[in-house]
């Protein structure tokens, strides 16, 4: 029985945004996988949209300012990270990717991420494979095999043909909360960990 | 970043922690009344390649070295830097930035040179341990070379020191 860290960012703008709904119902249904596999669960939203400013700024100064450094520290220290972006001229929001060009590209290695996207139709559900899959495989993130796409249509409930979004929700959830359970995140201080500089030349000698 | 310097310094035996060789850098302006010290920058700031278009003047002081008041608040903010860095042997202040006429820039290096370098120099000085060294000038490694080779000391400046 631990306490599992879940990081949810939201990349959506309006009030009310469909894209923080998404999130939310992801971040329950993660709460709901992880309570049955006897964890429990601390959730932190990050709102894209209230360090706008700030991540520009980090783009522009290369470094983070307070409230964006703890956003950053929150993430990248969770258990697991649920990511959720509107879908803006076919890909993530640049929103959405800025914020991950400024944490450290390091920082999300190994941790389990669930990504999903939000539109008007569903005509763009393939930027979780074509675009944020890929993002996360560049961070060597674990992103769990079920993406979840809502366009506006998906609010009400499927047909005969097609899974409901809360079933969608639900299983995306269960398996994040599958890869989270059996994971915590630790980030070593890469200024404690210094290999020393003997072994560094030695490495660099040995040939086989 | 300055604690792994000094921790990886004493781990190679060049001494303590203490004693290893740190200079900072700080950026200032000056005005003799801290609002017009920051009225005065700020359209230099705002406009600039480096600070421009970014955080705010307020954040960024903030945040990083850069000190925009009256001189006693860049020596009250500088004799600071020692809580976070130890006792150090260099301060550098750059003066010229973000595109301020040379007229302004002089002036600047008046009160820096006038106001707060002498301050800092005694303030600095006092409760320094003794067993932290100045910062190495040429001079100060020529001393050390020729009172470690007294016999064959040679007068010749361009003779490289051998330790």
């Amino acid at each position: 029985m631990s306490t599992k860290r879940i990081a949810v960012v939201a990349a959506g703008l309006s009030q009310p945004s469909s894209t923080r709904l998404l999130a939310d119902r992801l971040a329950e249904a993660t709460t709901r996988s992880l309570a049955e596999l006897g964890d429990q669960v601390e959730v932190e939203v990050i709102e894209l949209r209230d360090l706008a400013h700030d991540i520009t700024d980090n783009l522009l100064t290369g470094f983070a300012g307070p409230a964006l450094q703890a956003a950053i520290d929150s993430v990248t220290s969770a258990d697991g990270v649920i990511a959720v972006t509107p879908v803006f001229t076919a890909s993530y929001s640049g929103l959405f990717k800025s914020f991950f060009d400024v944490i450290d590209k390091d920082s999300l290695a190994g941790t389990p991420v669930l990504i999903a996207a939000t539109a008007g139709t569903a005509r763009h559900s393939m930027v979780l494979d074509f675009a944020i899959r890929p993002l996360f495989a560049y961070l060597r993130a674990v992103v769990v095999p079920l993406g979840v796409f809502a366009a506006s249509e998906d609010w009400g409930s499927g047909d005969a043909t097609s899974t409901t979004l809360p079933d969608r929700v639900a299983r995306a959830a269960a398996q994040l909360a599958d890869l989270v359970s059996g994971h915590t995140t630790r980030r070593d201080d890469p200024f404690a960990a210094v290999v020393p500089f003997e072994e560094q030349l030695r490495r660099l000698s040995a040939d086989d | 970043m300055v604690r792994l310097y000094r921790e990886r310094f004493e781990h190679y035996g060049h001494g303590t922690a203490a004693q290893a060789i740190v200079g900072l850098g700080g950026q200032a302006f000056m005005a003799k009344n801290s609002q017009d010290a920051i009225k005065q920058f700020r359209p230099y700031f705002d406009n600039a390649p480096v600070y421009g278009h970014g955080p705010s003047l307020e954040d960024f002081t903030a945040q990083t070295p850069l000190t925009v008041g009256s001189p006693q608040q860049v020596i009250d903010r500088t004799l600071g830097f020692r809580d976070y860095v130890g006792d150090y042997q260099r301060q550098l202040f750059l003066m010229d930035h973000a595109g301020l006429p040379l007229k302004t820039v002089l002036e600047q290096l008046d009160l820096l040179g006038e106001e707060v370098v002498p301050v800092l120099r005694k303030e600095f000085a006092i409760n320094r341990p003794a067993d932290v060294p100045d910062a190495p000038t040429h001079a100060s490694l020529v001393a050390a070379r020729d009172a470690a080779m007294p016999a064959t000391a040679s007068s010749d400046p361009l003779a490289i020191p051998s330790f």
